[in-house]
């Protein structure tokens, strides 16, 4: 037994960035998400409802949440306009009010500590079926110092079932099991021999024997 | 194969080239425009619940809003009930240009506010939300915005899109339905052939590489083509090929 110590050197951890997003079109290749600046991260739904009897809070259930959020870019990988309300029907010509269609992505935020700095580790986000919402782009005429748009997005995900859990659309592996990472990222940034491909919820429960 | 690399670095910017399409087949260059907000109207995307949990996630149709900004602006915008059949305006990605066609803006005037002139004189900064009706598209959902990604065309079809947008020193600028485009789209750019566009009020157009149409004067036109029979002496069919 020991008294709890706060704040020993190399445990005083932080969180911070983003970057390493791909993009995986179902049915198409993954390509890399160049220009993320932010990804906000937030839960839809989970308000809490509290139940009262003879004037006294009795019971409180938390409603069930799923995944969402907002990514902000200079730029999108080629085929994302096709899940954001485009298509391209002949080479060059794309329709904007189309159907919206759910993709999968990834990306990789940093976990740092008073030691290592950032160098300390990483965690990586796999988000399954998520569907970009209609959102604003405002373009201006180029001035003496010209800006890159800034494009964002709000998405929202659709949970997968994952066996003796909640479903769940939003999985996050961290470098605390290395084995874990190591082998998960040769399946989501491909190898030399393999091409890089989005995994099934059954995969990254099968590494996590390893 | 190979591991992913994140290497390139693109970046959007600048908004240019405003042209406003009439239904007299008028155009207008807006000049002085300063920015342009594309709005998809409305975050309609709904969920569907099973057991508690969220199954399903349906887009529902969006409408297309833009919000254009300018420092001046062609007068005719000053009549509120007038209709215009597309505006058309270039973007930048890098050094690529986008060419957005948006179909059918209604106008509305955005609060203006003038200031007495101060030792930093500024600019009066005008704006309006452009509403647009959706146009039917066989095959896909209907739209009211298109857009010509240039890099991936053949640069004559590029100078053919925008010598019938911008018009030149012998044809007047015009303005095509989306169905039209398509057409264009999917026939020319992998063969040079011929379209013809009936405008149905007894004229029409005809898009194709100069080998094609040549203009002979101002007024006079040949088009060399299988698809031009002459009926007799003076009379002739042409159909898009």
């Amino acid at each position: 037994m020991a008294r709890l110590v706060w704040n020993q050197p190399g445990e005083r951890f932080f969180e911070a960035g983003v970057d390493r997003a791909v993009f995986y079109p179902p049915g198409d290749e993954p390509a890399v998400w160049n220009g993320i600046t932010n990804i906000t991260e937030r839960a839809e739904g989970g308000e809490k409802r509290a139940f009262y009897l003879n004037g006294v809070k009795y019971l409180e259930i938390a409603q069930n949440e799923t995944f969402a959020g907002t990514i902000e870019a200079f730029g999108r990988p080629q085929g994302l306009t096709s899940y954001d309300g485009m298509r391209e029907i002949a080479s060059g010509l794309s329709v904007g009010q189309q159907k919206r269609r759910p993709f999968h992505f990834s990306y990789r935020t940093l976990v740092g500590n008073d030691a290592q700095g950032v160098e300390h580790g990483y965690k990586i986000h796999l988000v399954y079926n998520a569907l970009l919402g209609a959102s604003e782009i405002t373009r201006s005429t180029m001035n003496d110092s010209p800006e890159p748009v800034a494009l964002s997005w709000d998405f929202t995900t659709t949970p997968m079932e994952i066996p003796e859990s909640r479903p769940s659309s939003h999985i996050v592996a961290e470098t605390t099991n290395p084995a874990l990472v190591a082998a998960l990222e040769d399946i989501v940034y491909g190898t030399t021999s393999t091409p890089p491909r989005f995994p099934t919820i059954a995969e990254i429960l099968a590494l996590t024997v390893i | 194969m190979s591991r992913l690399v994140w290497s390139e670095r693109n970046f959007e910017s600048g908004v240019s080239q405003g042209v406003l399409y009439f239904p007299d087949r008028s155009a207008l260059a807006w000049n002085g425009l300063t920015a342009i907000a594309e709005t998809p109207d409305g975050d309609r995307i709904r969920p569907l619940y099973l057991d508690g949990d969220k199954r399903v996630a349906i887009s529902q149709p969006e409408e297309f809003s833009i919000k254009v900004e300018a420092f001046t602006y062609p007068e005719i915008l000053d009549n509120r009930y007038i209709s215009t059949s597309g505006m058309a305006y270039t973007t930048h990605l890098n050094d690529r240009r986008r060419i957005h066609l948006v179909y059918n803006p209604r106008f509305t005037p955005d609060e203006r506010s003038y200031s007495s002139i101060s030792d930093d004189a500024e600019s009066v900064t005008f704006a309006w939300l452009g509403t647009t009706t959706r146009v039917a598209l066989p095959g896909y959902a209907p739209t009211a915005h298109l857009v010509i990604d240039t890099p991936k065309v053949k640069s004559a079809f590029v100078q053919d899109v925008e010598t019938i947008l911008y018009g030149s020193s012998t044809r007047d600028p015009e303005w095509f339905p989306p169905n039209v485009w398509v057409s264009a789209f999917t026939e020319m750019i992998d063969n040079d052939t011929l379209l013809i566009v009936d405008h149905g009020d007894g004229q029409w157009t005809a898009i194709g590489p100069d080998s094609m149409i040549e203009m002979l004067d101002d007024d006079t036109f040949q088009i060399t083509s299988p698809t031009a029979v002459y009926l007799d002496a003076d009379t002739y069919t042409v159909s898009s090929m």
